[in-house]
């Protein structure tokens, strides 16, 4: 395995992450609008059936191309947390929870896809639209069991107890 | 140079007369008084007539010749116009004469025909010798260039315009004069057009790519050029209306009727801005919130399912992994899989747990689990905390912008209110509802211009991207003309010389402005009386400071002050002039030289106090000093603070005469009072 200082992924920049980061200066940097990007790119696109999901679009082209560099993802330990999650979800392999490079290319091809939608909802946006995003984020997110409190206490609970030895 | 004395013949309305001009250190000052019209801009024309054949008459600036004189002469005979001025320069006495000869074409002809002219320089050295110099001008042009005539005498609007608040291009080319700076100037323009030419080389040697990419850097060049015209024009127009809209809010506030409705404004306006700027804050606090926590209810379930299948994993013994591999051992004795299925030696399933048994659970898998097992529900707060910090934001920004939109209301009420106040003020002359109307307008003005600006600014910044590109692909497309290559090397040579000349420009033009801030600031210390600082700031502007309260002082509250400043300056250019000339420096451009000042109504509409100000100015300014002034400016103050300093005064006594045979005529009277003096 690379260090994590030279571990880093070509990723489809779209137009939207100049627009997010640069233009309209809601995403402090093209790293949180990337993990963002994903994270909607895994929970509302179908990859399976997504268009160019078997082919290395993800990793872009030309001038639609962007690095992302694991050093500046890996250093938010929330970041950490839903690369991992999604990359092992994404999977299926105990592997991806271990290895950074798996998890910046899962991330790249739910960003692409991601990036896309958001595209398609605010590309033609002419002002800033941050009151947009919060009503995209309100209705688009999963909205399944939001009731997982106890469930996910009891979880920590075992895990302190069997692994940590508390 | 120094002024000795002024000879006038049939000159406009002087028929003959003459001046001596005041040349002693301690009384250096001449002061030519009069009313309105009686010859002060005739005699300061006489001058610049004399030395350099220019005149600048409003009226009739083609006829030279005494109206009395031309009715007086018989037609066909001519009537001689004269001026001729002593002075001294170097220690050479000097006698400069131009005159003209006017000849009368008929009875009713009073402006005549110039039939001849000359100019004539006579010298006397120190030691008695005489002789003339062959070609005049190109001598004057050497004793006081004429560029720097228009800087020395000046006319009181001159000191109105350098006090003005965009007078910094009016003090900048005072600057490049004193200096000859003119000379690396035109040396820059013309190196320009040298590059343009080497340019066009360029293009007719250059293939057609070449060609249409030079072509179309020329086309977004010229756009460019507009839009910065454009900008320019706008951010000018929108500096005007603000002052204006100052000038109009300071007029409310010193009309009894709007006073009121103006503070209540001022204060409205203040909060509508900290309002804005609360609501800014908040967007602000939104956008952050989104960026680092808005992925996480799209991501949450990932993580939720991944802890729920780690459980299972920890609930299995698969981890903690040290544990794991007995594990797999008992499954594989007892032949059954956890999930029921048989586990037969030679099976894919059996293959399948065998390799749990290694290296299924790699290297870290213990830690990454606990890492994210740990940070579960940390994610889980932040998911919730994302909902609950942009419901509060946006509760509080529904707040603010209801409070925005009752100022708002507020603002157009004091408005309305004032447009129905329509008692006259005695002082404006105007009522305070055509001053509200007036700001309205300009306020809907001032807005579409800063659209303008911003709209021209967006277009130069893509102008300028769009260029950046484009002479990229030039270059690029360059390297393959062997004789387009030549071109832009002398091109570059071109650019690179133009570089430097135009460092060389900024380079001493910063240090004469130093040099006469610092001149300035000494001269209007010594002067002024309140607890104020002139300076001369390195964007040229003239500024006036309260050294009290640390503050930069509005133009309208410093009117005095800055013309005084104005004529400090033109001293100090006087001053550095000198010292150029004293000096043993290299001169490089300007060799310097000792100048007297000659002014026509310096005092312009100042009260008494900055006049009397000025008047301590004015001997200051130079080693020989011409004052102008009508005789309403010179009574009081003025006369109080120069009389004693006044080497020479003179009235001039003017004469409009009347339809029987006399003519306007102004005669040169001097003063007994310096007479006696002397």
């Amino acid at each position: 395995m690379m260090s994590g200082s030279t571990i880093r992924q070509y990723y489809h920049r779209s137009p939207i992450y100049d627009k997010m980061v640069d233009e309209w200066e809601i995403f402090e940097t093209y790293v949180d609008f990337f993990v963002f990007a994903a994270s909607v790119g895994y929970a509302t696109v179908d990859m399976t059936t997504a268009a160019g999901y078997d082919s290395t679009d993800y990793a872009g082209n030309g001038d639609d191309q962007g690095e992302m560099l694991w050093m500046h993802l890996s250093d938010k330990q929330t970041y950490r947390a839903v690369a991992a999650s999604i990359a092992y979800q994404h999977t299926g392999d105990p592997k991806a929870l271990v290895d950074p490079d798996v998890q910046l290319e899962v991330l790249a091809r739910y960003a692409k896809a991601g990036a896309e939608r958001l595209e398609t909802e605010f590309g033609d946006s002419a002002s800033n639209p941050r009151d947009g995003l919060i009503s995209f984020i309100e209705n688009e997110h999963p909205q399944g069991e939001e009731a997982q409190d106890d469930i996910l206490s009891g979880i920590v609970e075992s895990f302190d107890k069997s692994m940590i030895g508390e | 140079m120094r002024l000795h004395r002024l000879y006038l013949t049939n000159f406009r309305q002087f028929r003959s007369g003459s001046l001596a001009f005041a040349t002693e250190n301690e009384r250096n000052v001449t002061v030519i008084h009069g009313q309105n019209g009686s010859g002060k801009t005739t005699l300061m024309n006489a001058l610049t007539w004399v030395l350099y054949g220019d005149v600048d008459f409003e009226m009739r600036p083609e006829k030279l010749a005494n109206q009395g004189a031309m009715v007086e002469a018989d037609p066909g005979s001519t009537v001689r116009v004269e001026v001729t001025l002593e002075f001294e320069d170097d220690d050479i006495d000097y006698e400069l004469t131009r005159w003209v000869e006017y000849q009368k074409q008929s009875a009713k002809d009073y402006a005549g025909e110039i039939v001849d002219e000359d100019l004539s320089l006579s010298f006397t050295l120190s030691d008695g010798t005489r002789g003339t110099r062959s070609n005049p001008q190109d001598a004057i042009e050497q004793i006081l260039p004429n560029r720097l005539s228009e800087l020395f005498f000046f006319h009181g609007e001159y000191i109105e315009k350098l006090s003005t608040k965009r007078s910094e291009d009016e003090i900048r080319q005072a600057i490049q004069n004193i200096m000859g700076l003119e000379i690396i100037e035109r040396s820059i323009t013309h190196l320009q057009s040298v590059e343009d030419r080497f340019e066009d080389e360029l293009q007719q040697y250059a293939n057609s790519e070449l060609t249409s990419l030079i072509e179309r850097r020329s086309t977004l060049k010229e756009k460019k050029e507009d839009h910065q015209q454009a900008l320019e024009s706008a951010k000018e127009s929108r500096d005007t209306l603000e002052a204006e809209i100052e000038e109009i809010k300071r007029k409310l506030e010193h009309i009894d009727d709007s006073s009121e409705l103006e503070d209540a404004r001022a204060s409205l306006e203040e909060e509508l801005a900290d309002v804005e700027k609360q609501l800014e804050d908040v967007n602000q606090k939104i956008e952050e919130t989104i960026s680092t926590k808005g992925g996480l209810p799209f991501a949450m379930p990932a993580v939720e399912a991944t802890a729920k299948d780690l459980d299972e994993l920890r609930e299995k013994g698969v981890i903690p992994s040290e544990v794991s591999n007995d594990f797999v051992d008992k499954l594989l004795d007892g032949r059954e899989c956890i999930c029921g299925r048989p586990l037969e030696p030679d099976t894919e399933a059996y293959d399948t747990v065998t390799s749990y048994k290694s290296d299924a659970v790699v290297e870290g898998f213990d830690q990454a689990a606990i890492r994210i097992i740990s940070h579960l529900t940390q994610l889980d707060d932040e998911r919730e905390a994302y909902f609950d910090t942009i419901s509060w934001l946006l509760e509080q920004r529904s707040d603010l912008r209801d409070r925005e939109q009752s100022l708002a209301e507020e603002l157009s009420e004091i408005s309305s209110q004032l447009s129905e106040l329509d008692e006259v003020d005695p002082e404006t002359g105007e009522t305070p509802a055509e001053l509200e109307t007036a700001r309205d307008d300009k306020q809907n003005n001032i807005e579409s211009t800063r659209k303008d600006i911003t709209r021209h600014e967006v277009k130069i910044e893509d102008i300028d991207a769009e260029l950046e590109e484009i002479n990229a692909e030039i270059d690029e497309a360059r390297q393959e003309e062997e004789e387009a290559e030549l071109a832009r090397k002398r091109m570059r040579a071109t650019e690179a010389v133009r570089r430097q000349l135009e460092g060389s420009f900024d380079n001493l033009q910063s240090r004469v402005r130093n040099w006469s801030n610092s001149l300035v600031a000494e001269t209007f210390a010594k002067i002024a009386t309140k607890d104020y600082e002139a300076e001369i700031t390195q964007e040229f502007k003239l500024r006036i400071k309260d050294q009290l309260e640390d503050e930069y002082l509005d133009v309208e509250k410093s009117r005095g002050e800055r013309q005084i400043a104005s004529l400090t300056f033109i001293g100090s250019l006087v001053k550095i002039a000198r010292e150029r000339y004293e000096s043993n420096d290299d001169p490089q451009f300007f060799s310097g030289g000792i100048y007297p000042i000659i002014m026509d109504s310096p005092f312009g509409a100042l009260d008494d106090e900055h006049r009397r100000q000025v008047s301590d100015v004015l001997p200051e300014m130079a080693e020989q000093v011409v004052v102008l002034v009508t005789d309403s400016q010179w009574r009081g103050p003025v006369a109080n603070e120069l009389s004693d300093l006044a080497g020479r005064e003179y009235h001039l006594e003017f004469n409009p005469g009347n339809e029987s045979g006399s003519y306007p005529r102004t005669t040169i009277e001097e003063d007994t009072a310096t007479q006696e003096v002397r």
